[in-house]
């Protein structure tokens, strides 16, 4: 079954802004989907529209079998938000907010107590529970952000960029979070820049570009996404990128040089002419970051061209 | 149900416990209007019972007006708004435990302010349903006015700055602290263009300090009333909760 589905959706903001450009995408109900791109690209636009916030130009959307315009209420009902940036109320503890928020939604003072406890324990925000979130550090911030609506009986959990800002031990706390919620059978949409978030917690993810969907699949088959196994990162000098076609397709992002070998024995090749020049080389699998480097990198280098 | 419990959460995490741990803004809230009373006891001992009900007038549009930064504190800083936009709360139950739980902040200063009357002798039962009606009303103004500026403005410094000079043209300005005939004719009906005059008007003819004929009492009426019917169409009508 489809947790969430959009139809050709179209956002154009006042001012003539085309934010979205008819994004069709389907996500499978208990998956934890990412849904990637570089900043400005349309993430947080497309998670407002599905989240009911902001209503689309044009297409259609479904969340959870509801229609996001005709039956908001019916949706609102069935997901809970982590908006990005969003902060916790400086004033109040751990347990306070999930507690109150719980009985915003709905939930009597008895179920909310139980409830944030239970969600307080199982994220091991224990020892924080009566601490004041103004005294938090930003990732045990974010996590009391995500402990939130893991709490509440939401089938359906949206995450908008929920580790951005954070360093690398906070940015793991949160990962830990919505793979122990996802255990729960819950759909996690989450949006991210970051391609090594994706591919450590997502089962799916898709990508978009200047608010146009360029590439969708399942996190375990990026390597059939794409023709090569292999990527290297080779030390950029004024001469390799033209030196360096022999061994594979090569593209230039920003200040760093990506060779995919086509083979084994181009590997093996490329290996031995970057020692032998005393050139830096890394290998690595491919991986969602090279889908995203082959569909928007690339193409928008050929269209420059 | 659901409603009282989503309302009664956000009174108390907006209102009630923020006000227990910072308790600084209950003396923030009563010092304004007291700063007041306390210079005109000291210049004009006489217009004491006026300045009390002005202290009163100006708490109750001090708690309507104020739910404007918190408004766009949580929209724009936390993002609180967006995660109750996209959950089962309404906007109307948003907006209801938004504006009791300023009251949290007013309250105590509200009521220090009526014993303040009550002991020297202003109150009594009949004075109490216009004075209510008149406070509810005004209070229910300047709550709209609130609403309606959190949606026109995001910039949190904005607001601060337009609260003190709502502050200002509402509650310092208007004969409200004063007797209006000391104002002269063309300030007078100028006066009369602004609601919280007409509260002051009728708070002061309920406690016993001013006199209306029944014509006035009734015209002061009237245009308060307007005023929060004109001011909460304007706010319903221009707040966004789901954007387009």
């Amino acid at each position: 079954m489809e947790a969430l589905s959009a139809e050709r959706l179209v956002k154009v903001y006042r001012g003539g802004f085309h934010a979205l450009k008819g994004i069709t995408l389907s996500v499978k109900s208990g998956a934890v989907f990412s849904l990637l791109g570089k900043n400005g690209a349309g993430k947080t636009t497309f998670l407002r529209i599905m989240t009911t916030q902001l209503l689309p130009t044009s297409g259609t959307g479904r969340v959870l079998g509801y229609d996001i315009v005709e039956e908001a209420a019916e949706v609102r009902k069935r997901i809970a938000v982590v908006p990005q940036e969003s902060k916790p109320m400086y004033l109040l503890t751990v347990n306070e907010h999930v507690k109150y928020y719980l009985m915003m939604r709905g939930f009597s003072m008895l179920e909310a107590s139980e409830r944030a406890r239970k969600v307080i324990d199982d994220l091991d925000l224990k020892e924080y529970a009566n601490t004041l979130c103004m005294k938090l550090s930003g990732g045990l911030k974010r996590k009391v952000l995500v402990a939130m609506a893991v709490a509440t009986e939401a089938d359906a959990i949206f995450l908008d960029e929920p580790t951005t800002g954070l360093d690398p031990i906070a940015r793991r706390l949160v990962w830990d979070v919505i793979n122990r919620a996802a255990r729960s059978g819950r759909t996690i949409f989450l949006t991210t820049h970051n391609m090594g978030e994706a591919e450590a917690v997502a089962d799916g993810f898709a990508l978009i570009n200047d608010g146009e969907l360029v590439a969708q699949g399942d996190v375990g088959d990026v390597q059939r996404m794409l023709p090569y196994r292999m990527r290297a990162e080779v030390q950029v000098t004024a001469s390799n990128p033209e030196e360096l076609t022999e061994f594979g397709e090569v593209i230039v992002v920003g200040r760093r040089l990506i060779v995919y070998p086509r083979n084994e024995d181009d590997s093996k090749r490329l290996y031995e002419y970057c020692t032998a020049m005393g050139l830096k080389v890394s290998f690595s699998p491919v991986g969602i970051e090279d889908v995203f480097i082959r569909q928007v990198v690339a193409r928008g280098a050929d269209e420059k061209r | 149900m659901k409603s009282v419990r989503a309302i009664m959460a956000l009174v108390i995490l907006n209102g009630i416990k923020p006000v227990m741990r910072s308790p600084l803004w209950l003396i923030v809230m009563l010092t304004y209007p007291l700063i007041l009373i306390f210079f005109i006891y000291i210049f004009a001992e006489y217009a004491i019972s006026e300045a009390l009900v002005g202290g009163l007038v100006s708490l109750v549009v001090m708690s309507g007006v104020s739910i404007q930064a918190d408004i766009v504190w949580y929209r724009v800083e936390l993002k609180f708004q967006d995660m109750a936009v996209a959950s089962p709360v309404s906007p109307t139950v948003y907006m209801i435990g938004m504006a009791i739980s300023e009251l949290a902040y007013s309250s105590p200063a509200m009521a220090l302010f009526l014993i303040l009357m009550t002991l020297r002798g202003m109150m009594n039962i009949p004075s109490v349903p216009i004075l209510m009606l008149s406070m509810m009303l005004c209070w229910l103004s300047a709550l709209s006015l609130g609403f309606y500026l959190s949606t026109r403005i995001s910039d949190i410094r904005h607001i601060w700055a337009l609260e003190g000079l709502i502050s200002i043209v509402l509650s310092m300005l208007p004969p409200i602290y004063y007797p209006i005939s000391l104002l002269p004719e063309w300030a007078q009906t100028m006066s009369m263009l602004i609601p919280t005059t007409h509260a002051a008007l009728l708070a002061k003819e309920a406690v016993g300090i001013v006199s209306l004929t029944e014509y006035q009492g009734l015209m002061s009426l009237a245009i308060l009333l307007l005023w929060t019917i004109a001011l909460l169409l304007l706010a319903r009508r221009k707040s966004v909760w789901r954007e387009p």
